[in-house]
């Protein structure tokens, strides 16, 4: 018999954890059925020591099927992606990349993302880059441009419509 | 000589201008060419949190670029050299995943015609140690702190640039160039960098903690090679301190910067003015000279 999330009442969801399972697969990570809890990532989770984020929990959850309770929870949002969790495993299991692939199901399944990270997103498909060009402070109080500092153009790709159309379309599917 | 493509990503061509201006003047000494190639975007690093999949595609559509041109690519800042690399790597173990990236590409009228290599100053700079002993002009002569970043020691399933968690190179350039450096405990922790899209609060705090430690242990200055801490640890460096709730006044500077200047090139074209935290060089000479500037005016 499944164990039953006693807050939200939910079964656990063993399509969305054979997703997770599936997709890292493909991209050669260890399933998270492997994780046996040393917490050996916890311990040295950069997060862990300012936000609380314990990637051994995270995994846990993922392994018993609770993606939705992950899915809606903002503690997903506190890795700062050091990629330590992933570099420390015994069991080459990636925290870090777990956390990823629930957050990119928030955004195939049009839920909110939070900061900047919309913004960044839009900015990509509109020029290429993450923001556009700023004009940069110097030490002396006045501020100076890309052009006024020797430095050619910025790069940005050629043919901006047919970029925005693929990077959308990768943006909006799953890998598996 | 060799030739490689500069690949500046988001952070080098819209702001962190210094960084781009040294490596551009630091390269050619190391016998290297540097060639703009138009049509690069993001790497696609810092949205692995909004789609692994796009980022996959980001990534490898700036490889294909690099390729049609016949070049390696030089990724000076850190989260582009990790997921560059990522992307060759990983495609490189999936097939399936390559063949739908490879339609992607076509869509865009690009070809996958096989992987790259992806290179980082650092390892340019350590495979020269004799070139900068060789011409060294102004020996740094300067207590110096490394902040390596995370993103070019992990993970190292992948080909890093220095070991994981002991990491020498930059020590050893540092050396190289008449610094003094040696390892403290902090130097392989996170800077937050990328933490500024949504938790902007931690990413200050993680390096006002970076920048408090390097302080603390008595170094005249901190040097890194990731404009994503940079722009925290030097260009907002009293908003850390606030964050902190510490005195925060350190210099912070790009080893590039660092070893251009031991090498003789002009601080100038180095980008020094860009750094807006305290200066490494000169700096104590002129406040000197301000205040008998200020006593003579009295």
């Amino acid at each position: 018999m499944p164990v039953v999330d006693l807050t939200s009442m939910n079964l656990p969801q063993q399509d969305r954890r054979s997703t997770i399972n599936n997709t890292l697969e493909l991209i050669r990570v260890a399933k998270v059925d492997l994780c046996f809890q040393c917490t050996k990532c916890t311990s040295g989770c950069e997060a862990m020591k300012l936000l609380e984020l314990e990637p051994h929990k995270i995994v846990a959850l993922a392994k018993a099927g609770y993606i939705d309770e992950l899915m809606g929870n903002d503690v997903i949002w506190t890795c700062m992606v050091c990629f330590k969790c992933k570099e420390r495993c015994p069991q080459k299991v990636s925290p870090v990349e777990v956390l990823f692939l629930i957050k990119n199901m928030n955004l195939v399944e049009g839920k909110e993302v939070p900061g900047e990270y919309s913004n960044w997103l839009q900015t990509i498909m509109g020029m290429g880059m993450i923001m556009s060009e700023q004009p940069a402070l110097t030490k002396d109080g006045s501020t100076v441009e890309r052009s006024d500092l020797g430095l050619p153009p910025a790069p940005a790709p050629e043919d901006m419509e047919k970029f925005m159309n693929v990077v959308m379309m990768a943006a909006m599917e799953l890998m598996v | 000589m060799r030739k490689l493509a500069l690949y500046p990503g988001c952070l080098l061509s819209t702001s962190q201008y210094g960084y781009e201006m040294s490596v551009r003047k630091l390269m050619p000494k190391f016998d290297i060419e540097l060639v703009d190639v138009p049509g690069f975007s993001c790497c696609g690093g810092p949205v692995r949190h909004l789609s692994m999949n796009m980022t996959y595609y980001l990534a490898i559509r700036n490889l294909a670029i690099a390729k049609k041109e016949g070049l390696d690519i030089l990724a000076p800042c850190n989260v582009c050299h990790l997921s560059l690399t990522e992307a060759k790597m990983k495609l490189f173990g999936s097939p399936d995943l390559l063949e739908k990236m490879k339609e992607k590409l076509m869509m865009e009228g690009l070809e996958w015609d096989g992987p790259v290599e992806v290179v980082h100053p650092l390892e340019i700079m350590h495979e020269n140690l004799d070139v900068i002993k060789d011409n060294l002009v102004n020996p740094i002569g300067k207590k110096l702190a490394c902040h390596y970043g995370c993103h070019i020691l992990r993970y190292s399933d992948l080909e890093r640039c220095d070991h994981t968690e002991t990491p020498v190179k930059m020590e050893e350039i540092l050396r190289a160039a008449g610094a003094e450096s040696e390892p403290y405990p902090e130097r392989i922790n996170c800077c937050g960098g990328l933490y500024v899209a949504n938790q902007r609060d931690s990413a200050l705090t993680k390096a006002g903690q970076k920048v408090e430690a390097a302080q603390f242990r008595g170094y005249d200055g901190l040097v890194d090679t990731c404009p994503w801490g940079h722009r925290l640890m030097d260009g907002q460096q009293q908003e850390c301190a606030q964050t902190i709730g510490e005195k925060l006044d350190l210099p912070v500077i790009y080893l590039t910067q660092v070893v251009g200047y031991a090498m003789g090139l002009d601080p100038k074209e180095l980008g020094f003015d860009l750094n807006l935290s305290k200066p490494l060089f000169g700096g104590d000479e002129s406040e000197e000279a301000a205040d008998e500037k200020e006593e003579v005016a009295e």
